[in-house]
C-alpha cells in the first residue's frame, strides 16, 4: 500500500530531503494563491504554521522523531477550536466569542503527531445544511467544476483536500456532512463510529449525532490521520473508553475474508446514473453477489431529521433568543420550528433509533461491510432547484441527504470512496461496518483504490 | 395529510410552545416557522407512523 501525498511530505521531512519550514511556506502560498478559486479557507494561521514547523525542523535536527506526519499541513472546519482564534462555526453570531483558550483535541492529537495547522476552513453556518454557500464568507465552489457546490457542511474541507491546498483536513458529520462533500469533491473521507474519535473543543451540532472525522486523497493518508486522532478522553462524555486501534497496518490485508453486500431496496431507489454506476463500479471490484434490505431506512431518515431538529434548536436555544436576526435565512426557521416540535416526537425517534441499530447489528452478524450510494447525484449547480432521476423531478435540496441521513441514527463507522470516471464528476460510494469496525471500511477502500477504479482525481 | 395539517391551530401553537420554552416568536418571522413546522410534519411522517415493539427502549439510556 502506496502513501499519498501526507505521507509523502512526512517521509521526505523525516528522512530530511525536505524541511517542515519549506513545505509549509509552499502550502501558504499555494493557500494565498489559489483559494480565491474555491473559497475553502476562512482563517490562515500563518504564524502558528511557521513556528510549528521549525519546531519540527528542530526536533529532527536534534535528533528526535516529530511524529509520523511531521511536517503535514492540515486545515479543520471552522467548529473545531484554535487556540487564540474565534469558532464561528460559519456563524455572524460566534464571530464575535472569546477566542478559543486551546486546540481541540483533534487538533492536539494531530500536532502531537507532526501535523501543522495552516487554518479554519469554510461550512454551513452551525452545519446545518450540504451546500456550503455561506452567507457571511461566501459559497465554496467545487474545485471539480466551479459553478457546482462543493457539498457541506464540511465543504470548505473537502473543497481543500481535493484542490490540493493541503492534503488533510477535519471535518464533522452530523447527518452526512462529511460524506456528501467527500462525494462530490472526489476525495476520501471517514465518519468513524459514534464515540470513536473525541469532539473535546469542537463546535456542537446535533450531540447525539455529531462525529469528527478526517479527509484525504489517498486511504493511507486517511489511516494515518484517524490513527492520529484515536484515543479516549475524559472531556468528552460520549467518547469511548477503547484503547487505540491502528488500521494503517491492516490496509495490504485488502478484503480477504471480509464478508461484503450492497444495499439495496431504499438505497437502490432513486439513484443517478452516475451514483448507480459509482456502486455498481464498487460491486464488480469486490466480486458482491449478495443484495441486502435495510429496514426501517425511511423512517430513519425522518428520526434523524426529528432528532436534527430538536437537539440543533436546544444548542442554538440562546443565539435563537438573543441574536434571531443574525441566523443564516436558510437555517433560521428550521431552528425556530425544531425549538417548537412534540417532545413525544422526539423520544419516539430515540425509541426507533433503538430499534434501528438492533436490525443493523443483526444484519451486520451476517457482513462485514455493506456498500451503498453517498448521494442520488453528483454535484449540483447552484443555480438548479430541481433534478430530473428516472422520468421524475425532485426537490434537490432534500435529496442531497437520502441515503447519508438515513444511516446517520446507527452511529456506525462509514468511510467514502470515490469513484475515477474519465470526464464525468467524482461520485462516492459508502462503505459501511458495524460499530468500532473502522478496520473492515479501510480495508475494503484500501480494495478499491488498489483497483485502479476508485481514487482521488490529480487536479 | 393536507387536512391533518390544515386543522392545526398554528398561529396558536407557535405562540403557546414559544411561551413556554421562553422563545416568542416575533411577528416578521411567525410564517416563515409555521411552513416549517408544517413541513417538519410531511418529514417526519415515515416516523410517526412507523410500528416499534411496545417495550422499546428510548436511545441512548442514561447509565449512572
Amino acid at each position: 500500500m502506496s502513501g499519498g501525498p501526507a505521507l509523502a511530505i512526512a517521509s521526505q521531512v523525516l528522512a530530511g530531503r525536505r524541511t517542515a519550514r519549506a513545505v509549509i511556506e509552499e502550502t501558504l502560498a499555494g493557500v494565498a494563491d489559489r483559494n480565491g478559486s474555491i473559497n475553502a479557507f476562512t482563517h490562515v494561521t500563518a504564524e502558528r504554521a511557521q513556528r510549528g514547523a521549525a519546531e519540527i525542523d528542530a526536533a529532527i535536527g536534534a535528533g528526535r522523531n516529530p511524529g509520523p506526519l511531521a511536517g503535514v499541513p492540515f486545515a479543520v472546519k471552522d467548529l473545531f477550536d484554535i487556540a487564540g482564534v474565534s469558532t464561528r462555526a460559519g456563524s455572524k453570531i460566534h464571530a464575535a466569542r472569546a477566542p478559543a483558550r486551546r486546540d481541540a483535541m483533534a487538533i492536539r492529537r494531530l500536532t502531537a503527531a507532526g501535523a501543522v495547522l495552516v487554518g479554519a476552513l469554510n461550512m454551513e453556518e452551525y452545519a446545518y445544511g450540504f451546500y456550503t454557500d455561506n452567507p457571511h464568507h461566501g459559497r465554496t465552489l467545487n474545485p471539480h467544476d466551479p459553478k457546482r457546490t462543493a457539498g457541506g457542511s464540511s465543504g470548505g474541507s473537502a473543497a481543500a483536500v481535493a484542490a490540493g491546498l493541503v492534503p488533510l483536513a477535519l471535518g464533522s458529520d452530523t447527518n452526512g456532512s462529511i460524506r456528501v462533500p467527500s462525494s462530490f469533491c472526489g476525495i476520501f473521507g471517514l465518519k468513524p463510529s459514534y464515540g470513536r474519535l473525541s469532539r473535546a473543543g469542537t463546535l456542537l451540532f446535533v450531540s447525539s449525532l455529531d462525529h469528527v472525522g478526517p479527509m484525504a486523497r489517498s486511504v493511507a493518508d486517511l489511516a494515518a490521520t484517524y490513527d492520529a486522532m484515536q484515543g479516549p478522553d475524559p472531556d468528552d462524555p460520549v467518547c469511548a473508553q477503547r484503547e487505540v486501534e491502528p488500521v494503517s497496518d491492516l490496509l495490504a490485508k485488502g478484503r480477504e475474508g471480509l464478508r461484503i453486500a450492497v444495499a439495496g431496496g431504499y438505497f437502490a431507489e432513486i439513484v443517478s446514473g452516475e451514483s448507480r454506476a459509482a456502486v455498481d463500479a464498487a460491486v464488480a471490484c469486490l466480486g458482491v453477489s449478495h443484495t441486502v434490505d435495510i429496514a426501517g431506512a425511511e423512517a430513519a431518515r425522518a428520526a434523524a431529521y426529528v432528532i436534527t431538529s430538536v437537539e440543533a434548536a436546544r444548542e442554538r436555544l440562546v443565539e435563537l433568543r438573543d441574536r434571531i436576526d443574525d441566523f443564516d435565512p436558510n437555517t433560521r426557521y428550521r431552528f425556530l420550528a425544531g425549538a417548537l416540535l412534540p417532545a413525544d416526537w422526539y423520544v419516539k425517534a430515540q425509541q426507533f433509533r433503538r430499534w434501528y441499530c438492533q436490525q443493523l447489528a443483526g444484519l451486520f452478524q451476517h457482513w462485514d461491510v455493506i456498500l451503498a450510494p453517498v448521494a442520488p447525484i453528483p454535484a449540483p449547480d447552484f443555480a438548479d432547484v430541481t433534478v430530473n432521476i428516472d422520468g421524475t423531478d425532485h426537490a434537490l435540496r432534500p435529496l442531497l441527504g437520502r441515503f447519508v441521513q438515513a444511516l446517520a441514527p446507527a452511529g456506525l463507522p462509514i468511510l467514502v470512496a470515490p469513484h475515477l470516471k474519465q470526464g464525468a464528476l467524482p461520485t462516492g460510494v459508502q462503505i459501511i461496518a458495524a460499530p468500532f469496525r473502522e478496520d473492515a471500511v479501510f480495508r475494503v477502500a484500501a480494495a478499491l483504490e488498489s483497483s485502479g477504479s476508485f481514487g482521488s482525481a490529480q487536479l | 395529510m393536507t387536512n391533518e395539517i390544515d386543522s392545526i391551530d398554528w398561529d396558536g401553537y407557535v405562540e403557546m410552545m414559544g411561551a413556554m420554552i421562553g422563545l416568542p416568536i416575533a411577528a416578521p418571522h411567525r410564517e416563515a416557522t409555521v411552513a416549517q413546522l408544517k413541513l417538519n410534519v410531511v418529514i417526519a411522517k415515515p416516523l410517526l407512523a412507523f410500528e416499534i415493539p411496545e417495550g422499546t427502549n428510548p436511545a441512548p439510556v442514561f447509565k449512572p
